[in-house]
């Protein structure tokens, strides 16, 4: 979303005929690219950033200040479940089709083990340990790797590595699901787009061109601060936090993933990436 | 190509693969045929800015509009390399703006390439419009677009061979195009006389050429109709445009709020958020 679409829908819905004050609730997330400034040029509506999630507008609408508990960008556990559906469903197709098309006496075992791992990884994400999606992944099939062996060497009584095709497979499986080539956000960049810098591929012809990874931390310039408490509304991932009475300062740093949700909503210009 | 914004240096290679190159030749072709020295010619959705480099050298005094600025990027770049900096305009802005940037009976011509089927009816009624009022009075309005085959068999077999093609556009340059319905109707009840109308690819791609009707007293005052919401999709669409990797977006029907969708798209229209008179219920 940008400034352009919502001055589209403002157009279009003709609000500005049918309502008589000059408000606008933004949705949270649309914070890194609205100028709000543009907005009331072209639509007289001054914009004001909500919570996060639709279902908490009819509470913001009771009482403004709650939007400061409900900005956070949150996965909950359906949501994962959501996405984990939808970012593989065309890939499970493609590749059963090949699988059919092959070797289909593998469709229905290999199928069944794509969601079921990829349902460990999605719903397990909070608890895997890893930083990145595709380290995740990784040791999720380190873990199936091992529960493998062991149910060879002791269930089977056979040598724990002998179903070493299948633990490839797996890991096929794990790493795809996990694979992140961009990172989640543009501060958390994955290993995998690591490794192809270190392999010497800046890029894969028009298929993928490594960009500079470093839009860095975020910065307060302090004496330009005005304590307007823009950024602490604005940020998806809790990085400001009040000082003292009212002053407003960059508190987890660490948590920044450059959004420039703050940087671009700042009106003093205080914020900075750097 | 909503998806594509966060990479326009892939935009023309991407194009070009799903319409077979037939993009470009489709650009060369109106502006020889429609473009003549000295007119005024605005592009709606210039994008990478191609029409405009060959309307420009063509003779034209050009302006293009788009809402992207990464796509405005790179056609900055490429009228520079073209020698045509300072001859070609660009605004940033939405085709529903245009009314605060441009004054009446401005254009010869008014052309928008694969641009129109991003648009959503709201917006689409409000740009004709507004079209209609920046034409000069024998202006023409061009639109070329992709658009849905009447005929069943035609769009099937359309959709085949379309498939692979619409595929590797999205995995190389993350877009995708939208066909249009009934865009020659809507063109009509704006006000506009169609002049011609050429159909290719199995009826899936128009080419459509209009100009406004004179009798122009019809200043008619559309206000749209907000819709409600259907809150439940039907179970196939539904299970079609996940696996589209969309999410479905699910109104809450405990809001108390009276949510009204201002198109009947799903997925694009802004809503209205309402409180009836007596206030929220409480939750």
């Amino acid at each position: 979303m940008n400034t352009h679409s919502v001055i589209t829908a403002i157009k279009t819905s003709r609000i500005n005929e049918r309502v008589n004050h000059s408000r606008i609730i933004l949705p949270q997330f649309s914070a890194p690219g609205i100028n709000r400034q543009l907005l009331k040029n072209k639509t007289g509506r001054t914009g004001i950033f909500g919570p996060a999630y639709s279902k908490d507008i009819p509470l913001f609408l009771r009482d403004k200040k709650t939007v400061y508990k409900h900005n956070r960008a949150v996965f909950s556990f359906p949501f994962r479940l959501e996405m984990l559906l939808s970012m593989n469903f065309m890939v499970w197709i493609v590749l059963g089709i090949i699988t059919l098309l092959t070797a289909s006496r593998f469709f229905l075992p290999l199928s069944a083990f794509f969601w079921l791992t990829g349902f460990i990884l999605y719903s397990g994400f909070p608890v895997i340990p890893g930083h990145s999606g595709w380290l995740k992944a990784g040791v999720l099939a380190g873990l199936e790797i091992i529960a493998i062996a062991l149910f060879s060497a002791f269930i089977l009584h056979m040598p724990p590595f002998v179903h070493w095709k299948i633990m490839l497979t797996i890991t096929a499986i794990n790493l795809w699901l996990g694979f992140d080539l961009r990172g989640i956000v543009a501060s958390s960049p994955s290993e995998a787009e690591w490794l192809m810098h270190r392999a010497g591929f800046g890029s894969v012809g028009h298929l993928y061109k490594a960009e500079q990874y470093s839009p860095g931390k975020i910065h307060q310039n302090i004496s330009r601060c005005s304590d307007c408490r823009m950024c602490l509304r604005v940020c998806p991932n809790g990085v400001f936090g009040i000082e003292g009475e009212n002053k407003i300062r960059i508190q987890r740093q660490d948590k920044c993933f450059a959004c420039t949700a703050c940087v671009t909503q700042c009106a003093e210009n205080a914020l900075f990436l750097t | 190509m909503k998806i594509l914004e966060n990479r326009p240096e892939r935009y023309d290679w991407g194009i070009r693969i799903l319409s077979g190159g037939q993009a470009n030749k489709i650009r060369k072709q109106i502006v020889k045929t429609y473009v003549k020295q000295g007119m005024d010619l605005l592009d709606l959705g210039c994008g990478t800015g191609s029409l405009l480099i060959d309307a420009a050298n063509a003779g034209a005094n050009t302006t293009g509009i788009d809402t992207s600025s990464g796509m405005l990027a790179v056609a900055r770049n490429k009228i520079a390399g073209a020698g045509l900096e300072g001859k070609i305009t660009l605004h940033q802005i939405g085709i529903v703006e245009l009314d605060s940037v441009f004054k009446k009976n401005s254009f010869d011509v008014i052309v928008s390439t694969l641009a129109f089927s991003e648009l959503y009816l709201e917006e689409r009624i409000l740009a004709l419009h507004q079209i209609k009022r920046l034409l000069k009075p024998n202006g023409k309005f061009i639109i070329a677009s992709e658009v849905r085959p009447e005929n069943f068999l035609k769009r099937m077999i359309h959709s085949l061979v379309r498939f692979p093609l619409a595929v590797l556009t999205y995995l190389v340059a993350q877009t995708g195009t939208k066909p249009l319905k009934d865009i020659g109707e809507e063109v009509s009840n704006s006000g506009f006389t169609i002049l011609s109308e050429q159909r290719s690819f199995l009826d899936s791609f128009t080419l459509l050429t209009a100009k406004k009707q004179e009798d122009d007293a019809r200043e008619t005052n559309i206000l749209p109709v907000a819709g409600i919401p259907r809150g439940d999709l039907s179970f196939f669409k539904s299970v079609w445009d996940f696996i589209g990797r969309w999410f479905p977006i699910l109104l809450n029907p405990d809001l108390g709020l009276s949510a009204n969708r201002i198109e009947i798209h799903p997925f694009c229209s802004p809503v209205i958020f309402t409180l009836p008179l007596g206030g929220l219920k409480s939750r």
